[in-house]
């Protein structure tokens, strides 16, 4: 599995969202992305889900053109930004909502996913009345509850007490090393470089920088 | 597991879960509508008569009579009808907000699982769809209950009480005539303008502008009456069936059709070249 992003620009109401990314991932990998707010980490995360389409430029996706051959990654799973569920309904029924579009994981996969995140899947809470750190933990199973080969998550550990932090970061790595590729980007350059193998410095728009995290 | 080759209809459960039956408030507010108008119905039919009965028919050519065509004089002001109007406001606004307002927020979770762009377009129009049946179901139901409360045979008209209280001849009508002008026709005419409100928005990433436009509309539509104003097939008044230079039913549901049709195609369009961005403050 590997991404390709080659001159991507992106522009919206005539202001450059991104400028001539360009960028290649492979799986077996986390990249982290650094950069101040506002300085295009997200849209180019959205830009890899497909979510926004390239002004010039493309994504290529295991060969697939994103846009024009492929709406979306055949097999990704994100969060991006505050995660968004149905208020009304628990943890485990939101998930399994979800997951009955694609239908390739069981109810017991999606249990064991919120297990994994120390999430009971039993708890009949309703969505609206969980705290930040189990709606951020939620929003990660979403991500990765479907085994996908692409992960993306833009600050992940966002309102995450200590112990969560720990088992997110686990769960992150023991990811990579079954082959996924996985891009986050974080606030907390200690984390995200704990995290990654590579790290790509974003400003307005553009990649910086890049450095390979062992080199440092 | 292999892939669900069922997708498209696991969205359009999910548009029916979320759209409608975590809704159902605002079709709580639909039922109610319609009970105020029955009361006020019946309240204005006990000034004129003493135990009378009146029928299903006699509610739906109530609630859209909708007003006569506005000729500007000096001594006749422009009015816009009461309850008409409540209702269509409502209608618009329960139909305008929940595809733009999805796909800002959890739809994006929907719409990466679906693999495809036209998927969660189709989804959403068959969901305006059902939800605008399903509206029109409580509304009538609502109505028949009336219509047994007051013992009279369902779908007999009582051209006294719309005489006198309507104030529509309705006595050359008959009942299949009432059902295409006062139950069909609404329906695919305010689907049309539901339709062409959720296209607006959708162009403009903007609720408003598809509320406000839809504003526009019936308003323009109770000060002219003209057949591309949509908003006079919504009102009996402005019939055919009634007034010798009203609007014409097949006319209305004609262009309807080409509205929705239309709608459809530039939706799917637009939707391929859509930016997904975050939630609308």
């Amino acid at each position: 599995m590997y991404i390709k992003i080659k001159n991507y620009t992106k522009l919206i109401e005539h202001k450059q969202i991104l400028h001539d990314i360009n960028l290649s991932l492979e799986s077996g990998h986390i990249y982290g992305l650094k950069g101040k707010n506002g300085s295009g980490k997200t849209m180019l995360m959205r830009a890899i889900c497909g979510l926004i389409l390239p002004t010039s430029g493309e994504i290529n996706i295991n060969g697939d053109i994103l846009g024009t051959q492929i709406s979306f990654p055949k097999s990704i799973g994100a969060l991006i930004e505050s995660p968004g569920f149905i208020d009304a309904y628990s943890g485990f029924k939101n998930l399994k909502l979800l997951a009955e579009i694609k239908n390739i994981i069981s109810a017991q996969d999606i249990a064991d996913t919120m297990l994994s995140l120390r999430l009971d899947p039993y708890d009949k809470k309703k969505f609206k009345k969980y705290s930040l750190g189990m709606k951020q933990k939620l929003g990660i199973a979403a991500a990765i509850m479907e085994k996908p080969d692409i992960i993306i998550l833009d600050e992940p550990i966002n309102a995450l007490d200590e112990e969560s932090v720990q088992i997110v970061k686990e769960l992150l790595i023991s990811l990579k090393n079954d082959g996924k590729l996985i891009l986050i980007s974080c606030h907390d350059k200690d984390e995200l470089e704990f995290l990654s193998d590579q790290i790509y410095e974003i400003e307005s728009g553009e990649i910086k920088n890049f450095y390979k995290v062992d080199a440092i | 597991m292999k892939r669900n080759k069922y997708s498209f209809f696991y969205l359009l459960k999910y548009d029916f879960l979320v759209g409608v039956m975590l809704s159902w408030k605002k079709y709580f507010v639909t039922a109610c509508i319609f009970i105020i108008s029955a009361l006020f119905f019946n309240q204005a039919i006990s000034v004129h008569f003493l135990n009378i009965k009146v029928g299903f028919l006699d509610y739906i050519i109530e609630i859209f009579k909708g007003v006569p065509i506005y000729i500007p004089s000096s001594y006749k002001t422009f009015s816009i009808p009461g309850i008409w109007i409540l209702l269509f406001l409502y209608f618009f606004y329960m139909f305008n907000c929940y595809p733009l307002s999805d796909i800002h927020s959890y739809g994006q979770q929907v719409l990466l699982r679906s693999q495809k762009r036209i998927y969660w377009w189709l989804s959403k129009c068959l969901w305006l769809a059902i939800g605008i049946f399903i509206f029109y179901v409580i509304g009538y139901f609502i109505l028949l209950l009336f219509t047994l409360g007051t013992g009279h045979t369902f779908f007999e008209m009582n051209h006294e009480v719309n005489a006198a209280v309507t104030k529509i001849n309705t006595s050359n009508a008959r009942t299949q005539d009432i059902f295409y002008v006062g139950i069909l026709l609404p329906f695919i005419v305010s689907m049309a303008i539901a339709f062409i409100q959720l296209i607006i928005s959708f162009i403009t990433d903007s609720l408003i502008f598809g509320y406000i436009a839809i504003i526009i509309l019936l308003v323009a539509s109770a000060y002219k009456c003209h057949p591309l104003l949509l908003g006079n097939y919504l009102m009996l008044n402005r019939n055919n069936l009634f007034i010798s230079d009203g609007v014409s039913a097949n006319t209305g549901i004609i262009i309807s059709i080409i509205c929705i049709a239309l709608s459809i195609a530039i939706g799917a369009k637009k939707i391929q070249h859509y930016d997904v961005m975050a939630s609308k403050k």
